[in-house]
C-alpha cells in the first residue's frame, strides 16, 4: 500500500514535471535568461528590462491553450485573479502584452522583434529561438 | 391736335409710361432674383452634397486613424501571419462599402496586408487616396503604413443626377470624371473638396429648362404688363371721356352759336364740379347775351321807330308850329294837348270879349302906298298879339285891322280876373299904341293908327263851329256882338267898356261913364264906361301921347349921364312952362 503510494506519488511528480511549452527569445536577442521571478514581472508588465536589455513580452490569445499552460506554470495566477488584475493595471495606463494570433505568428514576432520574449510549444523551437525556460 | 387727345396723352405719359417702365424694371430685377436665387439654390444643393461627401471621407480618414491605432497593427511583424488585419480591412471595406481597397504597407512599400488578396505582396502602383502611417507601439518606430485605394465613384453615391442637372468631378482643373452629358446651354456650379483640394464638385444645370421656365414666368409677366397697360388705358379713356365730354358739348354749343348766330343753345349740365360750373356759368352768359341782344334789337328797333317818329313829329311840330300862328296859343296847346276833341261840340261859358279897331283905317289906305301900310299894320298886329298872349287873351281872329279876343276858355282864371286882365290887356295895347307912335314917327309916318277898343262880359256859346272837314273855334251869341257895338260906339284911344265889365273890376281903374247905347236886338239900354288906370305915383315909367306932347320914359333905363343933362333940360323946360 505504502509502496503503491509513493509510485504514485512518483508518477504524479514525473506527470507534474511534463514540458508544455517554452519561454523564448531569438537567438540573436541580446536578452539574458530571466529569472521566473523576473519572467514573471516582464508577462505582468511590471519589469520591461532584463539586464540593461528592453524586453517585449508576447501573449498568445486568450483561447490559446498554451497560454492557459503558461498563466498556470509560469504566472501561477488563475484568470479571475489575471483579469481583476489587468483592469487594475489598465486604469493605471498599463496594458497586457500585446498578443499573436498562432504560435508560429509568436515565433515570426519573436524573430524580427529585438527583445521580444513569448511562449512556443515544445515543437517549435528551433535554432532561431533561445530557449529562456520551459513550463 | 384736340384737347381730348392731349388729356389722353398726358395721362398716359404719366400713368402708363411710367407703369410700363416700372413693370419692365421689376421684370428685370426678377429675373436677375431668379438666376440668383437659382444660382444660389444649386450652390446650396452643391453644399450639401460636398457636406456629405467630405463626412464620408472624414470617416473613412478617422476609421484609418482608428484602425491604425490597433493593436492588431502589430501583426506586421509577424507579416500578418494570421491575417487579423486582413479581416480587418475587409471588414472596414464592406462597412464603409467602399469602391476600393485597403492596403497595409512596410516600411520598403510592400504590401503585406490587403482587402485585396491578389495585391499582396506587391507594391502600390499609384498614389494612395489617404494613407496613415502605424507607428510601433513599444517603442514609435513606424513600422508600415495604411492606405487607401480609393476609387472616385465612391463619391458619385451622394449625387442625385436628374435629366436637367448632374455633378460630375474634376480632377486637377482638368480631368473630368462622370459628367453624363454636356448641355447646350448650362449653368455652372463648382466647389472644392476640402480634405482633397485638387477634387472639384461640379453642378451642372441644362439653362435651357432654366430658359424655359424664364420665359414662361415672362410671358406671364408680358401678359400681366398688357393687361395692366390695356386695364389703365380703359380707364383713363373712360375718365377722360367722362371728364372731356362737358367741355367737348361747350364748344359745339359755341360753335353753334358762332355758326348759326342761335343764341337759344344751352349746354347740358349735369355735374357740380368746376366744368359744371362753367358750363352754368355758359349757359348764363349765353342767355344773358341772348337777352342782351333782344333788348338791343327791340332798343334799335325802337330807336328806328323813334327816329321815324321823330321824323314825323318835327314834321308835325313844324306843321303845328306853322298852324298854331293861325291859331290862339290857347286853343293850340289846348288841342294839342288832347284836352280839347277837335269835334263839333260847343259849351256855354261867361267870357269877357274884347273888340278893337283901327279908326279911320279904310281913309288912311287910301293915303299911303300898300308896302307901307302892310308894315305899320304888321307892326301894330304883331305888338297887340304880342300883349294879348302877355295878358292870357285867347286871339279868336283878325278880321282886317280889328282882333277879336276873349277871356275866359280855354283856360280861365275866373270870371272877375278874366274881365281885369282882358282891361289890363287893353289899356296895355293903348300904352303900346303910344310906342308905336314914336317908332313910326321917327320912321316918317306922320298920321298914326288910332284904336278904340269895346269889352263886354257875358254868356256866349264856344266851341268848334263849321262842318266836319272845316272847324273854326269861335265864340257866338249876343255878348260878342254887345261887344262890337261897344267897340264901334268907343271913342278914337280909348277903351270903353259895359257895365257888366265895370262891375267886375276892382278900384284900380278908373271907370267913366260915357253914354248909354241900344244896340239892335237888345232890349234895354246899355251903359258904357271909359276905362283908364289910376294915375299912379309910379314915375318910373311913363308914356303920354297927345296931341302937341309926346312923352315915354323909362327911368330905369336911362343912365346916370343922361340923367343929369336930363335934369338941366327938364328944369329948363319948367321954367318955360
Amino acid at each position: 500500500m505504502k509502496r503503491t503510494f509513493i509510485l504514485c506519488i512518483i508518477l504524479l511528480v514525473q506527470l507534474s514535471a511534463a514540458k508544455y511549452g517554452v519561454v523564448v527569445t531569438s537567438h540573436t536577442s541580446k536578452v539574458s535568461t530571466p529569472t521566473l521571478r523576473q519572467l514573471k514581472d516582464i508577462f505582468l508588465m511590471k519589469r520591461h528590462y532584463v539586464g540593461d536589455t528592453k524586453v517585449l513580452p508576447i501573449n498568445m490569445l486568450l483561447s490559446s491553450d498554451l497560454r492557459q499552460k503558461f498563466e498556470q506554470n509560469v504566472l501561477k495566477v488563475n484568470r479571475d485573479k489575471l483579469n481583476s488584475y489587468w483592469i487594475k493595471q489598465h486604469f493605471q495606463g498599463i496594458s497586457p502584452p500585446m498578443t499573436q494570433a498562432s504560435s508560429r505568428s509568436v515565433k515570426l514576432f519573436i524573430k524580427n522583434v529585438e527583445g521580444a520574449i513569448g511562449y512556443l510549444p515544445l515543437e517549435l523551437v528551433d535554432d532561431d529561438v533561445r530557449v529562456l525556460y520551459e513550463f | 391736335m384736340s384737347f381730348k387727345l392731349k388729356t389722353i396723352l398726358l395721362i398716359l405719359s404719366v400713368s402708363l409710361i411710367p407703369y410700363v417702365i416700372l413693370m419692365l424694371y421689376a421684370g428685370n430685377i426678377l429675373r436677375n432674383e431668379y438666376h440668383k436665387n437659382a444660382q444660389s439654390e444649386m450652390q446650396t444643393q452643391l453644399q450639401l452634397s460636398v457636406e456629405r461627401i467630405e463626412q464620408y471621407l472624414q470617416t473613412l480618414k478617422r476609421d484609418m486613424e482608428f484602425v491604425v491605432g490597433l493593436d492588431t497593427m502589430n501583426d506586421i511583424f509577424s507579416l500578418d501571419l494570421d491575417r487579423r488585419i486582413s479581416h480587418l480591412l475587409d471588414e472596414k471595406k464592406l462597412s464603409l462599402d467602399l469602391d476600393g481597397d485597403f492596403h497595409l504597407l512596410d516600411v520598403k512599400g510592400k504590401i503585406i496586408s490587403s482587402s485585396n488578396a491578389n495585391k499582396l505582396s506587391k507594391t502600390l502602383e499609384t498614389d494612395p487616396f489617404f494613407s496613415s502611417s502605424i507607428y510601433s507601439p513599444f517603442d514609435n518606430s513606424l513600422i508600415g503604413t495604411l492606405v487607401v485605394e480609393f476609387s472616385l465613384k465612391n463619391l458619385t453615391r451622394f449625387f442625385s443626377n436628374n435629366e436637367n442637372r448632374h455633378y460630375y468631378i474634376v480632377v486637377d482643373g482638368k480631368d473630368i470624371f462622370f459628367r453624363p452629358k454636356e448641355f447646350k446651354q448650362a449653368v455652372h456650379v463648382g466647389m472644392n473638396l476640402k480634405s482633397k483640394n485638387n477634387i472639384q464638385v461640379v453642378l451642372e444645370e441644362n439653362s435651357e429648362v432654366f430658359s424655359n421656365i424664364l420665359n414662361k414666368y415672362e410671358n406671364i409677366f408680358m401678359i400681366a404688363l398688357i393687361v395692366g397697360a390695356l386695364l389703365i388705358g380703359l380707364i383713363s379713356l373712360f375718365f377722360i371721356s367722362r371728364l372731356v365730354r362737358p367741355i367737348i358739348k361747350l364748344s359745339k354749343v359755341a360753335d353753334e352759336i358762332t355758326q348759326k348766330q342761335d343764341y337759344s343753345y344751352q349746354v347740358d349740365v349735369s355735374s357740380n364740379d368746376e366744368i359744371g360750373k362753367l358750363s352754368k356759368s355758359f349757359n348764363m352768359m349765353i342767355t344773358g347775351m341772348s337777352n342782351a341782344l333782344i333788348e338791343l334789337k327791340n332798343e334799335s328797333e325802337n330807336r328806328i321807330m323813334l327816329t321815324q317818329e321823330q321824323g314825323k313829329n318835327e314834321m308835325l311840330e313844324e306843321l303845328s308850329s306853322k298852324l298854331s300862328k293861325y291859331l290862339s296859343p290857347q286853343i293850340y296847346e289846348s288841342i294839342f294837348s288832347g284836352a280839347q276833341d277837335v269835334t263839333l261840340t260847343s259849351k256855354r261859358k261867361k267870357l269877357t270879349i274884347f273888340f278893337s279897331d283901327i279908326v279911320g283905317f279904310t281913309d288912311t289906305t287910301d293915303k299911303m302906298e300898300s308896302e307901307d301900310l302892310s308894315e305899320l299894320l304888321n307892326d301894330y298886329l304883331n305888338g297887340m298879339t304880342l300883349i294879348a298872349l302877355e295878358y292870357g287873351a285867347t286871339v279868336d281872329k283878325y278880321i282886317g285891322d280889328a282882333m277879336m279876343l276873349f277871356f275866359g276858355d280855354p283856360h280861365s282864371k275866373g270870371i272877375q280876373e278874366d274881365a281885369q286882365a282882358c282891361v289890363n290887356m287893353a289899356l296895355a295895347m293903348q300904352d303900346h299904341m303910344n310906342v308905336l307912335h314914336s317908332h313910326w314917327k321917327l320912321k316918317g309916318f306922320t298920321k298914326p293908327f288910332q284904336v278904340r277898343m269895346g269889352i263886354h262880359t257875358g254868356y256866349c256859346t264856344v266851341g268848334n263851329f263849321g262842318s266836319e272837314n272845316r272847324l273854326e273855334y269861335t265864340i257866338i251869341g249876343s255878348s260878342v256882338n254887345l261887344a262890337s257895338r261897344i267897340e264901334s260906339a268907343a271913342k278914337p284911344n280909348e277903351v270903353w267898356i259895359s257895365e257888366e265889365t265895370q262891375l267886375l273890376l276892382n278900384n284900380e281903374f278908373d271907370c267913366t261913364e260915357q253914354t248909354q247905347i241900344t244896340p239892335k236886338g237888345f232890349m234895354r239900354p246899355i251903359t258904357l264906361f271909359s276905362v283908364k288906370k289910376y294915375e299912379s305915383c309910379d314915375l318910373h315909367k311913363r308914356s303920354i301921347e297927345e296931341d302937341g306932347l309926346s312923352l315915354h320914359y323909362e327911368l330905369d333905363r336911362i343912365s346916370p349921364e343922361r340923367r343929369n343933362s336930363l335934369k338941366v333940360e327938364l328944369s329948363s323946360l319948367l321954367k318955360k312952362l
